[in-house]
């Protein structure tokens, strides 16, 4: 029996599997397959966000705006486009869904290098940003083009379990494997979408817009007892789920805010070790993007209260507030805290699309606060060129397309 | 701990050279590693549930001594098989029966609520019954001298690779492998790994696949096109098919790699031109110990035309039965035993028998018999009779869309070729002998089709319910 274990037979069949990923480790590192990538997913996402800022001359621009989902779906991208582009600055949209300070980190040193004229870094964040330090495995996706700006010698990006395997997650086999994968389940629809998106594709990159009208307003989520109630009648729903049900389903039916709801438990505090290191991170990007002679605007994004009594552990918004006071002092530093403007409306739900992310509602409002305070003079321009806005936005788009 | 898990990967290797090393030195040692081996992978399921198997192997081991030496083996025979019966019985019919009376209490106008058990149904109890009652009638029946040694019948009844969902082996089989020095070699061990591989692409890769195409249609019937049902009950045949043939194989690789060799389960059922064929092609093990130990102790075809029938519909009704507590496999069964019923009273009216034998009748009859099987998986895979029949109606009142455009359904077309195609092939049959080159390309197809193609979720076997 040993003897077929050492033989050819059985292991060759390994040896070939060995050398064929190796093969397709370095065709997938070389790129051959950008361009065969599901534009919709999260390696495509950033793949395609690099290919057309090349193609548009990265020389060209200004500004970008870095930050996570909430940065990425909550801010009218076309409208700070606009806006900047009147100030003759070019402002482009870096932010990443999913993305974590893992993803906004390589984004932004990769920017820095190949950016040449880069002037100013938007920067959306909230507290819960600061308050942990999430699984980073799939940040390799996320940000996949931007890998080899990984700085472990001055960040600290894993805490836990999943810092033994991040090898293997950092390979192009994983970071592909579901895109090759699905595309061989279904290459039909990959083509199909790789060609609709390629029509449109710098009004895709540049202009997101992501069009949501729905709000919260129909969930009790006034306090984690409420909130544990609407996730158990959330888990007896037959019909599919949307998306602030299934985040409140996930948030509040874990078996810990069911604890914490029953025994009145607050949020406990931020783990000393992520706070640690999670301050030591953003000091240190903060302090490299102003080292550069960079503009930094931080825009520190509102939340919805469920994050205060369910996810945010408490000292998130002191870690913050520290954060603004450290480098408030700073030339070029500029601070926009809109963590109070949607709970001074009393509407808050009105706001949401889910409690994590803006709808059209909130969008609006937190642009409209950018935009006054990128551009305070922004009417009178108008004023001055009369030019109507859809014009405008049409000629800023063709001009981009070229 | 499932067959497709990473677990089983590392707990079969550790087992693999734990074993191999014991068996160096002292065989008693193998064989008390093995049995705790076996009590780690079903413990992993439930621990306490772990005690019930013991209680039946001491049980039985006991029985079939003291019906070796007394002189009336009928009376421990008869213990046996209350014991095993009625574990059996309590675990997985106790709350069907009480739920059927329910029924009929209020058809006859009684509102009686009766309370149900609190109990969660054993894996593989099914299965270790039916093994471990098979060596009390064989020694009851003077068929087989009862073991000495506790060990070997605890091995022999909860041995892992067939604890939960087969083959079931019989004890004659296992012991006689046990005793003789057993055989590790080259063409075993290659036998063994391919079976392994082959098993884990018919589960993960077929069955899991099928299951996507399958579920949804199933689980609401209602308002998909006749098309769309049709392929649906073709896919579920090959689904069922696949999901435990696969768990055969790889439970008989393992077994070949410890040195065991355990007896076919599947040849190809779908290639039947009889529903007798199909039954000795599909879950062989199963019908072999219904037509040994029930069949024939009710009396077989001995006993005339119309007893021969009834014994037909019994065997096959609790044939069943046995899969599941619910009228819905009980009627696959009864579908199965008119089916044989009505084969035997052809084969009995000889005008009745399509003699010709070309290859037009012969797919005419394939065709049939398929469909016929088809039909009765219908049962076996609807949660409830309402279910089931929204299934037929559906199929019967051909609407919807006619068209078959999408991969999934053109490949379930082609399922029928394919399963044609293996049985030509005969893979497992050669698997200890293929020469090097086709063996790599199976193995490299196998592996990157196991990469490439498994669904996201991984499900657990369908037989372990049973």
């Amino acid at each position: 029996m040993i003897k077929f274990f050492t033989h050819i037979k059985f292991w060759l069949p390994f040896v070939i599997i060995a050398v064929l990923v190796l093969v397709l480790e370095l065709v997938l590192r070389k790129g051959w397959w950008d361009s065969m990538i599901e534009p919709r997913s999260y390696l495509g996402n950033a793949v395609y966000r690099v290919q057309a800022l090349r193609e548009f001359g990265l020389e060209k621009i200004d500004w970008i705006t870095v930050g996570d989902s909430r940065t990425d779906w909550g801010i009218e991208h076309n409208e700070i486009f606009e806006v900047q582009h009147n100030n003759g600055i070019t402002h482009l949209r870096m932010s990443f869904e999913s993305s974590n300070f893992l993803a906004i980190q390589e984004t932004i040193d990769w920017s820095m290098a190949h950016m040449p004229n880069l002037k100013g870094i938007l920067i959306g964040i909230a507290e819960e940003n600061l308050a942990h330090l999430n699984d980073v495995t799939k940040q390799f996706n996320v940000a996949w083009p931007f890998r080899d700006y990984m700085d472990e010698e001055h960040y600290t990006y894993y805490i836990g379990k999943k810092t033994r395997l991040k090898w293997i997650f950092q390979n192009a086999v994983v970071v592909y494997f579901k895109d090759l994968r699905n595309f061989i389940k279904d290459h039909s629809n990959r083509l199909k979408s790789i060609r609709n998106y390629r029509k449109k594709k710098y009004k895709n990159i540049f202009m997101f817009n992501r069009n949501v009208p729905t709000n919260v307003c129909a969930l009790s989520l006034d306090s984690l007892q409420q909130c544990t109630k609407q996730a158990a009648i959330l888990k007896e729903k037959t019909i599919r789920l949307n998306g602030a049900e299934r985040f409140v389903k996930l948030v509040c039916g874990s078996d810990y805010s069911k604890y914490r709801a029953k025994n009145t438990i607050g949020m406990p505090f931020i783990d000393p070790q992520i706070q640690k290191a999670n301050q030591k991170n953003w000091h240190y990007l903060f302090e490299k993007i102003l080292d550069k002679g960079l503009e930094l605007h931080v825009v520190v994004l509102p939340e919805h209260h469920l994050f205060d009594y369910a996810v945010k552990p408490k000292g998130a918004d002191s870690l913050m507030n520290d954060l603004i006071k450290q480098f408030s002092p700073r030339d070029h530093f500029t601070v926009l805290d809109l963590r109070d403007e949607l709970k001074k409306t009393n509407k808050e739900c009105h706001y949401f699309s889910d409690p994590l992310h803006y709808n059209n509602k909130g969008k609006k409002l937190i642009t409209r606060r950018i935009i006054e305070r990128l551009a305070p003079d922004r009417k009178k321009q108008q004023n001055k060129s009369q030019t109507p806005k859809v014009d405008k936005i049409t000629r800023l788009t063709f001009e981009l397309e070229l | 701990m499932l067959f497709n898990s990473f677990q089983f990967f590392i707990f079969l290797i550790i087992v693999l050279i734990v074993s191999a090393v014991l068996r160096r030195y002292s065989k008693r040692a193998e064989i008390w590693f093995l049995i705790v081996a076996s009590a780690f992978f079903y413990g992993q399921w439930n621990w306490t549930y772990l005690l019930l198997i013991y209680v039946t192997i001491v049980t039985d081991y006991y029985l079939a001594l003291k019906c070796f030496s007394s002189n009336n083996p009928r009376h421990f025979l008869n213990i046996s098989l209350l014991v095993n019966l009625g574990i059996l019985g309590f675990f997985k019919y106790a709350n069907f029966l009480m739920s059927s009376s329910q029924e009929v209490l209020q058809l006859m106008g009684h509102s009686y609520e009766l309370q149900m058990f609190d109990v969660l149904l054993p894996v593989g109890i099914s299965f270790y019954t039916f093994q471990s009652l098979s060596y009390t009638i064989d020694v009851y029946r003077g068929n087989l001298t009862p073991r000495q040694k506790l060990r070997d019948y605890a091995l022999f009844v909860s041995f892992f690779p067939q604890l939960v969902a087969g083959p079931i082996v019989r004890a004659s089989e296992f012991f006689e492998q046990l005793d003789k020095k057993r055989n590790f070699s080259f063409v075993m061990a290659q036998s063994g790994v391919f079976l392994i591989f082959l098993g884990l692409v018919k589960k993960v890769v077929f069955a899991d696949n099928l299951a996507l195409f399958v579920d949804p249609v199933f689980d609401h019937p209602q308002g998909v096109s006749s098309v769309r049902t049709l392929l649906a009950v073709y896919a579920f045949a090959f689904q069922i098919y696949f999901d435990f043939s696969g768990y055969t194989d790889i439970a008989i690789g393992v077994a070949k790699l410890l040195g065991f060799t355990f007896p076919k389960n599947f040849n190809h059922p779908y290639i039947s031109l009889s529903i007798q064929d199909f039954w000795r092609r599909w879950h062989m093990t199963l019908s072999r110990w219904l037509r040994d130990y029930l069949y024939i102790s009710l009396g077989g075809n001995r006993k005339g035309a119309i007893m021969t029938m009834r014994n037909l519909f019994l065997t096959m009704f609790l044939g069943g039965l046995w899969h599941g507590a619910s009228w819905n496999f009980a009627l696959w069964g009864l579908l199965h035993g008119i089916y044989l019923a009505i084969e035997r009273f052809i084969d009995h009216y000889q005008w009745l028998k399509w003699n010709l034998d070309n290859t037009i009748i012969r797919l005419i009859k394939w065709f049939l018999i398929f469909n016929l099987v088809c039909f009765a998986w219908i049962f076996f895979r609807a949660q409830d009779f309402s279910q089931s029949s929204t299934i037929i109606l559906n199929i019967l009142q051909w609407q919807g869309d006619w068209s078959i455009k999408d991969v999934p359904s053109l490949i379930i077309l082609c399922m029928p070729l394919l399963h044609f195609c293996t049985a030509k092939i005969n893979l497992s049959g050669r698997s200890g002998t293929m020469p090097t080159t086709e063996y790599v390309f199976w193995q490299l197809l196998f592996i990157l089709g196991l990469i490439v193609l498994t669904p996201e979720k991984a499900a657990s076997f369908m037989y372990f319910q049973f």
